[in-house]
C-alpha cells in the first residue's frame, strides 16, 4: 500500500510539474529533451548542425556537375554529328580538340591524323553540319585545323540553298568572317544562311558556315561585302568531326 | 453523497477562514484550502480522491500566487507524508489522529514553504513577518477548524455509515 500510495505521489509530482512546464511556455524544451534521449545525438547534430566536410562535399559535387554537363555536351555534339552522317551519308573521322594556338586561336589540332584516314583540305564540322574550318597540316595521330575565322582561311560559298557561288568568304581577325565577290545584282539580306558551294574540293556542297549578320552595299563597287557570324562559338567546341570522303 | 458532503464542508471550511480573515499577509487565502484538503483526506480512503484534490486545490491557489506550482506540490507532499504516516504510525482513525496528524500537516507545510524558499531563494515571500505566535495560533485555530468539521462529517455521515472510533 505504502508502495502504490508512494507511485500515486511520483504521478501527480509529475502532473504538476506538466502543468508548471506547459504554463511557462517550456513543455517544446521538454518535447526537444524527449526526442533526444530518443534519437541519437549524432542524427541530430546532422540536422543542427551542417558536417564540417561540407565545403568539400561541395567542391566534389561541384566538379561532379561540371563533369557531367562536359558529358551531356559532348553527347549531344556526337549525337548531331551522328544524324548529319546518316543523313548524307558522309565518312565521318571524330576526333577531340588536343589544343589551341595561344598566338592565334583560331589554329587548333585534333586528336586524329593520317592514321584515321585524314587529308589536309578536309572540312571539320561540328553538329549537324556546320563547317567551323579545314584541315591545313596532318601528321600520323593528329591534325592542325584552320578556322574559318582565321584571316588566311578563304572558302567558296553560296547563300541559301539554291544558289552555286556566291561569293569568296575569308576571316577577319580570328572574330568574324567577311563575305566578298558577292554579285550586285545577288539578291541577299540580313539573316541568310552562308553554305559551302560545289567548288569540286573535298568540301561538299551545302554544309552550314553562318549566317549574314551586315551588308555592306555601294553602287561605285562592282561587288558586295557582307559580314558573317559564325552560328556557334568556336570557343566552347571539345569534339568536332572531319568528313574524311564523300 | 459523501462527495457532496466533502463539498460542502469545503466550502464552510472556506466561509469560515474568509469571514473571520484571522491571519495577516495573504496567508489566509491558503489556510482554508489546506483545511478542505485535510478534511477530503481524513474523511474518504479513496487515495485517488485525496490526492486529485489536493491537486486541484493547490493549482486553484497557484493560479493566484507567483510561483505557480508551489502550492499543489506542497499539498501533494503533505498528503503523501499523512497517507505513509497512516500506514505506519498512526493507523486507527479517531480523533487523536485526526488532531496529530492535522498537526504534522501544518508543521510541514510551513516547513516546505521554508525550506524551498531558503533553497530556491524567492523574492516573492516573505516569510519572516510571521513570528512563531501568530504561526502557533494559526495552526490551533486551522486544527479546531479540521476537528469541527470532522466532527460534524462524524456525526452526520460517518457514524452511521461506516465503522470508525471516535
Amino acid at each position: 500500500m505504502i508502495r502504490y500510495n508512494f507511485r500515486l505521489f511520483i504521478l501527480f509530482t509529475v502532473t504538476i510539474i506538466f502543468f508548471v512546464l506547459l504554463k511557462n511556455g517550456h513543455i517544446f524544451d521538454v518535447g526537444i529533451a524527449f526526442r533526444k534521449a530518443l534519437v541519437p545525438e549524432g542524427a541530430i547534430n546532422s540536422l543542427l548542425q551542417p558536417p564540417s566536410n561540407i565545403s568539400d562535399e561541395y567542391q566534389k559535387l561541384l566538379v561532379e556537375n561540371v563533369s557531367l554537363r562536359s558529358l551531356a555536351e559532348e553527347n549531344k555534339q556526337l549525337k548531331n554529328l551522328l544524324n548529319f552522317r546518316q543523313e548524307h551519308n558522309y565518312n565521318l573521322v571524330l576526333a577531340n580538340i588536343i589544343s589551341r594556338d595561344s598566338a592565334n586561336p583560331s589554329m587548333m589540332l585534333i586528336s586524329a591524323g593520317t592514321d584515321h584516314g585524314i587529308e589536309v583540305g578536309q572540312p571539320v564540322v561540328v553538329n549537324q553540319g556546320i563547317m567551323i574550318g579545314r584541315v591545313v597540316e596532318v601528321g600520323p595521330d593528329y591534325a592542325q585545323v584552320r578556322l574559318l575565322t582565321d584571316k588566311f582561311s578563304k572558302l567558296a560559298v553560296k547563300i541559301g540553298e539554291a544558289d552555286s557561288i556566291a561569293g569568296l568568304l575569308s576571316g577577319s581577325l580570328g572574330l568574324s568572317m567577311n563575305l566578298t565577290y558577292v554579285p550586285q545584282d545577288r539578291e541577299i539580306k540580313k539573316g541568310d544562311l552562308v553554305l559551302t558551294a560545289e567548288t569540286g574540293t573535298a568540301i561538299p556542297a551545302g554544309l552550314l558556315v553562318g549566317q549574314i549578320e551586315n551588308i555592306d552595299f555601294s553602287q561605285e563597287e562592282l561587288f558586295k561585302k557582307a559580314a558573317v557570324a559564325p552560328l556557334l562559338d568556336y570557343n566552347t567546341l571539345s569534339t568536332v568531326a572531319v568528313v574524311s570522303s564523300l | 453523497m459523501r462527495y457532496l458532503v466533502l463539498l460542502i464542508i469545503y466550502l464552510l471550511a472556506a466561509y469560515f477562514f474568509l469571514l473571520l480573515n484571522m491571519f495577516g499577509s495573504h496567508w489566509h487565502y491558503i489556510q482554508p484550502i489546506l483545511v478542505a484538503s485535510l478534511l477530503v483526506y481524513f474523511n474518504t480512503t479513496n487515495h485517488w480522491v485525496r490526492y486529485v484534490f489536493a491537486l486541484l486545490s493547490g493549482l486553484f491557489i497557484d493560479v493566484l500566487s507567483p510561483i505557480f506550482g508551489l502550492q499543489s506540490f506542497v499539498f501533494i507532499t503533505i498528503i503523501f507524508i499523512l497517507s505513509i504516516l497512516q500506514f505506519t504510525v498512526f493507523s486507527s482513525r479517531n480523533m487523536f489522529s485526526v488532531i496529530v496528524l492535522t498537526t504534522l500537516a501544518f508543521v510541514i507545510f510551513w516547513f516546505l514553504f521554508y525550506l524551498l524558499n531558503f533553497i530556491f531563494s524567492w523574492s516573492f515571500y516573505d516569510l519572516s513577518q510571521l513570528d512563531v505566535t501568530h504561526w502557533l495560533w494559526g495552526t490551533l485555530i486551522n486544527i479546531l477548524a479540521v476537528s469541527f468539521f470532522h466532527l460534524l462529517h462524524y456525526n452526520l455521515w460517518a457514524k452511521k455509515h461506516e465503522k470508525q472510533s471516535f
